[in-house]
C-alpha cells in the first residue's frame, strides 16, 4: 500500500477515528487503526467491537492496499509532523509502515496481515432519517447527563430513542431521574422505530464531522448506521426493555415557578457547596407564592439558606432533593427563565427552559426517613 | 430360625463403646473428669506409648467405698444425678454413668480405690467388660484407674489409631484445657519419664496459663470482663492480635466450668481478631462463658464435648462484643505493662453497652463523643521524621511505631463518616421499581431480615413468588450512586455471615464509609510537615478502633525497646 495525503486532513480523521479505540484492550489488534487504500480515497477503521467508525479522506493513491498500525503511536506522529503533505508506504507482508515528510521518514511496525475484527455492515437506505446538523449534539447536551453510569441496569446506560410521527423523541433515566428531549423531522417517511442507544453512540454520533453535517440516520435489527458524508459509523444497539418512563412523567402540577435561570443556579450551587459535604447531598426546596427559599446544612460544615423572588402559583410546599440531580439539570438549561413544577412532596418535579419547551427534566424528591 | 436377635451385652457395650472412647485421649478426657469430681488437687496421668499400650490415672481425690466398686464399673451406674431433672443443675462434669464401663469394655481396666475413712485400697480388674472380684491393695487414699491394651478386641479401631507421638501431644492440649478450667487442681502429665506437662494448684487460671505458656504470652495477656444484660458473663484472657498460632490448641472455651468446642462461638471469638490476625493463624484466648444452667445442655454427645446452647447467635454476638471492646482498649499498650502477676488485678468493669439482642446498634456511647480520649498513648507520641513520604516513625513510651500515613488518615475519615451518618436518614425513591427475582436462600434471608431492609433506608414490596420490588434505596454516600442492586450485595454478605456478628444494622453502609474514606484520606507519598504528623497521631487517640484501616490492614507497627535490645544482641 503506498498513498499521499494531506496531513491536515489524515490528522482530523485520525483524531475522529481514534476516539473509539479503548485505552486498554486484551486483543492488541483492537488497539490499531485499519488504513485501507482504493482508487483516489483512503479509509480508517477502528472497532471496540461493540461499534465500528469508518473515515474517509482523499488521497493519491499509488498501491491500493491495507495495513493495521498502531493507533495512539500512528495519531500522534501525524499530528507532529512539519510538512503539508505525507506519504504512506507499508509491506503489506509484514505490516512495516514508512512514514515519510519532507527528507525525514519514521518507521512503524504494523500488525502485519491481520485485520481488525469483521463487523457486520448495514447499508444506508431510502428510508433513512435526516437529522439536521447539530441536532443530535444538541440533544446528547439537554439528555446525556441523566443516564445510569453504573453497570447494575446496563440498559439505562442507554437511551431510549423513538422515530416517528414526524419526530425523534430521546429519553435517558438512572432510575431517579430523567431527561425528556424531542426534535420535529418533518420529513422523515420511514417505520416507526424504537430502540435503545447506547450513550456512547450518541455521544460518538454527534460527534461525526465535528457536528457540522447532517447526520443520516438507519436501522438494521441490533444495529444502528449513523452516516455524514465522509465518515460511517455503526454500532450495536441495547437489547432488553426500556422502562416505561410515561407513567412517571406527572400530568399535572399545582405548584408552578418561574425564575431567572443564572439566579436559580447560582443559589443551587452554593447549597449544593454545603450540601456535598454531607452525606445526604440534599437541598430543601420551600416554596411560598412569590419566593423560593432553597436551604441545605452539612453536620460539620455550615448551612445555605438561599431566597429568590420567583413569579409563581400554588400552595406552599417544602420539597428535598439530591442536589447533583438539581445542578445537573440546571447546567443543561440555557433560556433566560426556567419553570419548575411541582406535584407533590412525594412525588415528581419537572423542570425546563420557559422559552424551549422542547426537553424537560423529571426528578424524584428525597424521602425523609426518621 | 429367627433372623433377629439380641446382642450379647459385650458386644452391646462394644459398640456403644464406640461413641465415648474414640481414642486414649477420650479415655483420658473421661478419667481426668472422674478424678476431678471426685474433688481431688492432684492428678497424676502416665501414659505408655501415648496411651496406647497403657494410661494410668491417679488422683487424691475422695475414693470408691469397696462395695461401689462393682457398680462402678457398670453401665448407667452413677453417683452423680438420679434423675435427668438434675442435669440442669449438675455441678458434675460427667454424669452418665457409662464412661468406665465404655473404656471397659474395650480394654484391660484395673481399678484400685480408698476411701479417707478405709484403712486400705480396694482393687477390681475388668477384662473386656468382664469383672473380676475385688481384692485388697496397699494404698494412698485417693484413685488410680489403669487402662491397658486399649481397643484389643476392636480390632478395626485398633488399626485406625494415630501415631503414639501424636497422640501423646493431642493428650498433652487436652490436659491443658482441662488445667486451665481446673486452675485450683495440679497436674502431671508423663510419658515414660518424660513430663509432657505440669501444673501446680493455683489460685487463679491466669497462673496457670504462665506455667503452661511462658512469661511471654502470660504476661501480655488482656483480661476480659463483659456482662450481658440477660446475665451472661464472660470472663477470660485473650492474647493481643499480633501473638497467634498455627493451631487452634491454644483457644479454650468453658460454659458454665465446662470444656467445650463450639464452632459458633469460636467464630464469633475469631472474627473479632479477624482484620489483625493473618490468613491460616489463630488468636489465643481462654474464655468463661457464665450462662443459665437451663440454657445449656451438655447432654448431645457422650463425651460432652459439645453443647447445646440457647440463643446460641446471641452469645456469640455478645462474645464477639466483649472481645473486640478488649482489643480495641487494650491491644496496644499493655504488651510491656511490667506486673505480670497481677494481670488479674487491671479487670476493668466495662460500661455495659446498651445492646439489644439482636442487633448491636453502630455507634456505641464512645463512638459518639468525639472529645473524648481513648487511646491515651498516641498523645505521648512524638513524631521523629516522615519514610518515603508513606510511613510516619515516632517514639512513645512503649517503643518506635511505623505509622501508615494513608491507613491511619482513612481510619480516622471513616469513623467520623460513620458519626455524621446518624444524623439524618434518606432515602432516594426510584422512577420506576427495579425487579429482582431472588434464589431460596436470598429469598429466606430476605424474609428473615426484612424490617432491616426497612431500617436502611430501602423500601421493598413483594410481587409473588420470590420476587421484590424495590420502590425506594439509601442515598448513596457522596458520589457513590444509589443502587438498587444493593439489596442483593446486602443479602449476600447477611448469606455468607459478613453482617452476623460485627455491625448487623451497617452492613449496608460500611462498605460506603470504608470506599469514601479511602477517597478523603491523603495518599502515601505525600510529603507531611511535622505539624501534619503531630496533629494525625493525636487524632489518633481519639478513633475507636486506631488498629487497622477499614479494609483491615493495619495502621502501625510497634517495636519495643526490648525488641530491638534483642535482636542488637543487648540484654535488657
Amino acid at each position: 500500500m503506498h498513498f499521499t495525503a494531506s496531513q491536515d486532513q489524515l490528522a482530523r480523521a485520525l483524531s475522529q477515528v481514534s476516539r473509539i479505540i479503548q485505552s486498554q484492550n486484551s486483543m492488541p489488534i483492537l488497539g490499531g487503526i485499519q488504513l485501507m487504500a482504493t482508487d483516489n480515497t483512503v479509509q480508517l477503521q477502528t472497532t471496540d467491537l461493540f461499534s465500528l467508525l469508518t473515515a474517509e479522506i482523499p488521497a493519491m493513491v499509488l498501491e491500493p492496499g491495507y495495513v493495521v498500525i498502531p493507533g495512539a503511536t500512528f495519531s500522534e506522529l501525524i499530528h507532529r509532523l512539519p510538512t503539508a503533505t505525507v506519504d504512506i508506504e507499508s509491506d503489506t507482508g509484514t505490516g512495516k509502515t514508512v512514514v515519510k515528510y519532507g527528507r525525514s521518514r519514521t518507521t512503524i511496525h504494523g500488525f502485519g496481515t491481520e485485520r481488525i475484527p469483521e463487523f457486520p455492515g448495514i447499508e444506508g437506505n431510502s428510508q433513512a432519517a435526516i437529522v439536521p446538523a447539530g441536532v443530535l449534539s444538541e440533544l446528547a447536551r439537554q439528555i446525556l447527563f441523566s443516564c445510569s453510569k453504573d453497570e447494575s441496569r446496563p440498559i439505562l446506560k442507554g437511551i431510549h430513542m423513538e422515530l416517528g410521527a414526524g419526530k425523534l423523541v430521546m429519553v435517558s433515566t438512572d432510575g431517579s431521574r430523567l431527561s425528556h428531549a424531542w426534535v420535529a423531522l418533518p420529513d422523515y417517511r420511514g417505520p416507526e422505530i424504537k430502540v435503545i442507544l447506547p450513550a456512547k453512540v450518541l455521544l460518538e454520533g454527534s460527534k461525526l464531522a465535528g457536528g457540522q453535517q447532517p447526520v443520516s440516520m438507519s436501522f438494521a435489527p441490533g444495529f444502528v448506521r449513523m452516516a455524514t458524508d465522509d465518515a460511517i459509523l455503526i454500532s450495536r444497539l441495547l437489547d432488553g426493555e426500556y422502562p416505561e418512563y410515561q407513567r412517571v412523567i406527572p400530568q399535572t402540577y399545582p405548584i408552578h415557578i418561574r425564575v431567572p435561570l443564572l439566579e436559580l443556579k447560582g443559589s443551587v450551587e452554593r447549597a449544593h457547596l454545603i450540601a456535598s459535604k454531607d452525606r445526604s447531598n440534599s437541598v430543601r426546596f420551600s416554596h411560598q407564592v412569590g419566593t423560593l427559599q432553597i436551604s441545605s446544612s452539612a453536620a460539620e460544615v455550615g448551612q445555605a439558606e438561599e431566597q429568590l423572588d420567583c413569579d409563581s402559583q400554588g400552595q406552599e410546599m417544602e420539597v428535598l432533593f439530591n442536589s447533583t440531580f438539581i445542578l445537573d439539570a440546571l447546567k443543561s438549561l440555557t433560556g433566560e427563565d426556567l419553570i419548575m413544577e411541582l406535584s407533590g412532596v412525594q412525588s415528581a418535579a419537572k423542570l425546563l427552559d420557559a422559552d424551549n419547551p422542547q426537553y424537560f427534566h423529571i426528578v424524584l424528591p428525597l424521602r425523609q426517613l426518621v | 430360625m429367627s433372623r433377629i436377635h439380641r446382642l450379647d451385652p459385650v458386644v452391646r457395650d462394644q459398640i456403644a463403646a464406640g461413641e465415648v472412647v474414640e481414642r486414649p485421649a477420650s479415655v483420658v478426657k473421661e478419667l481426668i473428669e472422674n478424678a476431678l469430681d471426685a474433688d481431688s488437687c492432684r492428678i497424676h496421668i502416665r501414659l505408655i506409648e501415648g496411651g496406647h499400650s497403657s494410661i494410668e490415672v491417679t488422683d487424691d481425690g475422695s475414693g470408691i467405698e469397696p462395695s461401689d466398686l462393682p457398680l462402678a464399673m457398670a453401665r448407667h451406674a452413677t453417683s452423680k444425678i438420679s434423675e435427668l431433672s438434675d442435669l440442669d443443675s449438675s455441678p458434675w462434669l460427667g454424669f452418665r454413668g457409662e464412661a468406665l464401663a465404655a473404656i471397659a469394655a474395650v480394654s484391660r481396666v484395673r481399678l484400685m480405690s480408698r476411701t479417707t475413712s478405709e484403712p486400705v485400697g480396694h482393687e477390681l480388674s475388668v477384662e473386656g467388660g468382664v469383672a473380676g472380684t475385688p481384692k485388697m491393695v496397699a494404698m494412698a487414699p485417693g484413685t488410680t484407674v489403669r487402662v491397658t491394651s486399649l481397643f484389643y478386641n476392636t480390632p478395626a479401631r485398633h488399626k485406625s489409631q494415630k501415631s503414639a507421638g501424636a497422640e501423646a501431644g493431642w493428650i498433652q492440649h487436652l490436659t491443658e484445657h482441662l488445667a486451665i478450667s481446673r486452675y485450683d487442681v495440679g497436674f502431671l502429665v508423663e510419658q515414660g519419664d518424660k513430663v509432657l506437662l505440669k501444673t501446680t494448684s493455683q489460685t487463679t487460671p491466669i497462673q496457670t496459663l504462665h506455667q503452661l505458656y511462658g512469661r511471654e504470652v502470660a504476661d501480655s495477656l488482656l483480661p476480659v470482663e463483659h456482662t450481658g444484660i440477660t446475665g451472661i458473663r464472660i470472663r477470660g484472657w485473650i492474647a493481643p492480635a499480633h501473638i497467634h498460632r498455627g493451631t487452634r490448641h491454644t483457644q479454650s472455651l468453658y460454659v458454665n466450668q465446662r470444656w467445650v468446642t463450639n464452632w459458633v462461638l469460636r467464630q464469633a471469638i475469631e472474627e473479632a481478631f479477624k482484620p489483625h490476625v493473618p490468613d491460616r493463624r489463630f488468636p489465643l484466648f481462654w474464655l468463661w462463658l457464665d450462662l443459665q444452667p437451663s440454657g445449656v445442655d451438655p447432654n448431645v454427645h457422650p463425651t460432652k464435648a459439645e453443647v447445646r446452647i440457647d440463643r446460641e447467635r446471641q452469645v456469640a454476638a455478645l462474645l464477639y462484643r466483649a472481645v473486640q471492646d478488649t482489643l480495641t482498649n487494650k491491644s496496644q499498650s499493655s504488651s510491656l505493662s511490667i506486673a505480670p502477676n497481677h494481670a488479674h488485678d487491671e479487670l476493668t468493669e466495662y460500661a455495659q453497652s446498651e445492646l439489644r439482642l439482636e442487633t448491636f446498634p453502630l455507634g456505641d456511647k464512645r463512638a459518639s463523643s468525639d472529645t473524648q480520649i481513648l487511646h491515651k498513648e498516641f498523645l505521648e507520641l512524638t513524631p521523629l521524621a516522615q519514610w518515603q513520604a508513606k510511613y510516619i516513625i515516632s517514639q512513645g513510651p512503649l517503643g518506635l511505631y511505623l505509622i501508615d500515613q494513608h491507613a491511619a488518615h482513612e481510619r480516622l475519615y471513616y469513623e467520623r463518616f460513620k458519626r455524621e451518618k446518624g444524623a439524618s436518614m434518606i432515602a432516594q425513591p426510584l422512577l420506576v421499581p427495579h425487579i429482582i427475582t431472588l434464589n431460596t436462600t436470598e429469598w429466606q434471608a430476605f424474609i428473615q431480615h426484612r424490617q432491616l431492609f426497612q431500617d436502611a433506608g430501602f423500601e421493598i414490596t413483594e410481587s409473588g413468588g420470590s420476587t421484590i420490588m424495590v420502590h425506594a434505596v439509601p442515598q448513596g454516600f457522596k458520589d457513590l450512586p444509589s443502587d438498587p442492586e444493593m439489596v442483593r450485595t446486602v443479602l449476600e454478605s447477611i448469606i455468607q455471615g459478613h453482617a452476623q456478628y460485627g455491625h448487623p444494622v451497617t452492613w449496608v453502609e460500611e462498605p460506603l464509609f470504608a470506599m469514601a474514606a479511602c477517597k478523603a484520606a491523603i495518599k502515601a507519598y505525600r510529603p507531611m510537615s511535622h505539624v501534619e504528623m503531630r496533629g494525625l497521631l493525636q487524632d489518633m487517640a481519639l478513633l475507636t478502633d486506631p488498629r487497622g484501616c477499614p479494609h483491615g490492614r493495619p495502621t502501625l507497627i510497634r517495636l519495643s525497646l526490648e525488641e530491638v535490645d534483642r535482636r542488637f544482641g543487648r540484654k535488657g
